[in-house]
């Protein structure tokens, strides 16, 4: 049986110190519970740091939506049964809902997954859990606020520039 | 609508636009049939101005097309699937094809206005007097009835009109032409070209010849076309018409006579046929949307529906004189089916200065011109090969979406420069072979109710024998050129090489001066019809090594001119 706690039993004084975003309501196509955790998922897999993290991209947020304009019957199963195995196994491991571990645990538990993902190709947990980091990590960096530096029309190609040439082109927005 | 007209062009890709615009200026009465639909030029459909972030699904296409079979030869082909430009491929679900299953062969076609032009690579360049000559060298295929000088100026007359970015390079090999200010290249190409001509005096890296404009000139501002501003959106249709494509360039040329009149969502089922007046009458069309079937009839019939596209329709006009397709005498339609072929692609990391940069998205590539010719030297085989390169810029940490890595450890690192990496793909030269070709499928139609076309055609010995040379010589170029790490791939013999892969299908109706052997004469018309002319790759009698599409053009042109001539004598 699947084990799922909703949001709505995350203590409110342990939401800050979870630093946790929780999702209130349905989305488009995950629950407020999915919601909840893959943005977190999201947000421990590329964090803000000086440049903005995939909070600032919405990435879990844009997955949502393609879940419906984009992805197949298959993808979305696999999503969702992803989430739902990600939960369970942080409760069989760890003793814990996923949801009410600490930053910490939530990111070990993830890093180990992902490394696991990359020795092990069978099982269907980690090709899910690798489908949707490609996914979450392509969302991001074709986002606005990963590319800032992006420009539309940059107005010609210069072959050879230093750093503080490009800089400055980047600043004006066009060669 | 009145049905009749001068001239009747099949297609309105690169070839068919040229004709039109030819016929229109000389003021011939056109009618130009597309199977595909309209697109506007700068209307809904280009997605130049969207930026990644606001290209549908973020540029990745619906699952379920993948899962419904669709796009199947594109989807091979990884970096046009994506939904920036996917409106203007076929997908050949809907226009299938066939192929012997041990040799899958590549058709990426454009059904729509405009076909092809408006995603193409854009680079042009000219053949040489060796290329054409080179059947006639060495035995294989029908001897070229054209030689370079009979094509040079029409290659001027094409390049000035579309505008080529180009340096004169000076190379024999590849005949410098009417060129606009060349796009520039990048440290560390210039650090490999410079390199290379220290070592050899015949293998040259030179940059890429391209169809943006850099300087337009006064005839191409009158036509709306401004200067390329070096997106390297092209393939979604550029609004400052800044690249050669029908939309920007050929159809508002025609359109300015008045002598236009294109039908669009019209299939060319059949080129018609008089047996007694031994001339073609016109084309048989099925409407794509409706079904019904049409005719339309014109003194002349320009044939730029695609190498294997205008094939298909020669074979499907079947007659009591032609029982196996139109202007068949020879039996040599559907024959000497080829298409560049690429087996080895290589990389390397460019040693040079750290302080160094580029900046904008250059919309054309390097390019190693073919240095072998009949030049055997070491080699084991006949014809050459060229290679397509880059290294526009340095490369940069990439995200681990697809290998270990999460958390802050996984970001710091991202776009961080890394070193510049130069990349070279071969492309080689197949000789023209009999025996590879293309067939109407006995059983097979597509659902429009035209049979599909069976493609069987494969790479030979002499081919598998230049991979293996290319892949040496490019080893020693980057050794030479002064790169590290490199890595050099190429296809073992055990690997079937799919022709088509780099989109220049051509062969099918082959010149030649010899009706017994060929279907065309050196003004593309056919031996058997006066008034059927067939201008695009179909025409070919081999393939060179250089992208094929501006010697298509000057065909074009020159076959226009000459036509247009009989048909001021009346003799059409
Ligand atoms: C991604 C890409 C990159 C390329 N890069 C280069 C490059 O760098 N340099 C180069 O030289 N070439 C390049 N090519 C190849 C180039 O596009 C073709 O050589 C060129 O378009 C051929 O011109 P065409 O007029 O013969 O055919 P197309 O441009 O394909 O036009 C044929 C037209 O005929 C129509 N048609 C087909 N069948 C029928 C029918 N039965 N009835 C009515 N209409 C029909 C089609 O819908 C289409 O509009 C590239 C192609 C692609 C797709
Ligand atoms: S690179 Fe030039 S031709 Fe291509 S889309 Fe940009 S402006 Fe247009």
């Amino acid at each position: 049986m699947l084990y799922v706690v909703s949001t709505a039993v995350i203590p409110f004084e342990l939401k800050s110190s979870l630093k946790l975003t929780v999702f209130k309501s349905d989305a488009s196509f995950f629950n407020a519970e999915q919601m909840t955790l893959a943005h977190d998922i999201a947000d421990i897999m590329i964090p803000k740091t000086h440049t903005p993290g995939a909070s600032d991209s919405h990435a879990a947020q844009i997955l949502d939506e393609l879940m419906v304009s984009w992805a197949s019957l298959n993808t979305q199963q696999q999503m969702l049964s992803f989430l739902s195995e990600f939960k369970d196994r942080a409760r069989d491991l760890h003793n814990n809902d996923y949801l009410l571990m600490t930053r910490e645990r939530r990111l070990a538990y993830l890093v180990e997954i992902d490394q696991n993902a990359f020795e092990d190709t069978t099982s269907p947990f980690l090709i899910a859990y690798k489908r949707f980091k490609e996914l979450i990590f392509h969302l991001h960096y074709t986002s606005k606020e990963a590319n800032p530096e992006f420009i539309l029309v940059p107005g010609g190609y210069k072959g050879d520039v230093t750093e503080d040439e490009l800089q400055a082109i980047y600043k004006r927005q066009y060669l | 609508m009145n049905n009749e007209f001068d001239v009747i062009v099949v297609g309105s890709g690169i070839t068919g636009g040229w004709a039109a615009k030819e016929f229109c200026e000389k003021g011939f009465k056109t009618l130009v049939v597309e199977r595909g639909r309209n697109v506007k030029h700068r209307g809904p459909e280009y997605k130049d101005f969207e930026a990644p972030w606001e290209l549908q699904n973020r540029g990745m296409p619906a699952e379920e097309l993948a899962e419904n079979g669709h796009y199947t030869t594109l989807r091979q082909k990884g970096h046009l699937y994506r939904t920036d430009a996917l409106q203007f491929f076929a997908d050949d679900k809907q226009s299938p094809y066939s192929f012997p299953k041990d040799k899958p062969f590549m058709w990426v076609r454009g059904h729509q206005l405009g076909g092809r032009s408006l995603t193409w690579g854009r680079q042009v360049l000219r053949w040489s007097k060796k290329d054409f000559q080179a059947n006639a060298n060495d035995g294989h295929g029908i001897p070229w009835p054209i030689s370079y000088d009979d094509l040079a100026p029409w290659y001027s007359h094409v390049e000035k009109f579309i505008g080529v970015a180009a340096n004169k390079d000076g190379l024999e090999t590849l005949p410098d032409g009417e060129f606009q200010p060349p796009w520039e290249m990048s440290y560390a190409e210039r650090f490999i070209s410079d390199n290379l001509a220290k070592r050899y005096k015949d293998r040259h890296l030179i940059i890429g010849r391209s169809a943006n404009i850099t300087q337009p000139t006064e005839e191409q501002l009158k036509l709306g076309r401004g200067k390329c501003l070096a997106r390297s959106y092209c393939r979604r249709g550029c609004s400052f018409g800044a690249y050669f494509s029908t939309q920007s360039a050929t159809l508002p040329a025609a359109q300015k006579t008045g002598n236009l009149t294109v039908v669009t969502d019209a299939i060319v089922e059949r080129v018609d046929y008089d047996d007694k007046t031994r001339r073609a009458t016109g084309v048989s069309v099925i409407d794509a949307k409706t079904l019904e079937k049409r005719q339309y009839k014109g003194r002349a019939i320009f044939m730029c529906a695609s190498a294997l596209g205008t094939v298909q329709i020669l074979l499907n006009s079947k007659s009591a004189t032609f029982p196996n397709g139109i202007a068949n005498s020879s039996g040599a339609l559907g024959h000497y089916i080829m298409s560049h072929f690429t087996g080895v692609v290589a990389s390397g990391d460019v040693q040079v200065e750290e302080d160094k940069f580029a900046f904008g998205r250059r919309p054309i590539a390097t390019y190693i011109p073919n240095y072998r010719h009949d030049k055997l030297m070491d080699a084991d085989f006949v014809r050459g090969f060229g290679f397509q390169t880059t290294a526009q810029h340095r490369s940069s940490v990439s995200p681990p979406a697809k290998r270990p890595g999460i958390g802050i450890e996984g970001k710091e690192k991202v776009g961080q420069s890394g070193p510049w990496k130069f990349r070279a793909f071969m492309y080689g030269e197949i000789l023209p072979y009999f025996d590879n070709m293309a067939t109407l499928h006995p059983t097979q139609k597509d659902k429009w109710g035209m049979p599909i076309l069976h493609i069987d055609a494969e790479v030979k010995e002499n081919e598998r024998k230049m991979v293996k040379q290319a892949a040496k010589d490019i080893e020693e170029m980057l050794i030479a050129g002064g790169c590290s790490n490199i890595v050099v791939n190429a296809v073992p013999d055990s690997k079937h090489i799919p022709l088509g892969k780099q989109i220049h299908e051509m062969g099918g109706a082959c010149m030649g001066s010899d009706p017994n052997t060929s279907v065309l004469n050196e003004w593309n018309q056919a031996h058997d019809v006066a008034n059927l002319f067939v201008t695009d790759g179909a025409c070919m009698s081999s393939t060179a090594t250089q992208n094929p599409s501006l010697t298509y053009m000057a065909i074009t042109a020159r076959a226009a001119n000459y036509a247009a001539n009989l048909l001021k004598k009346g003799l059409m």
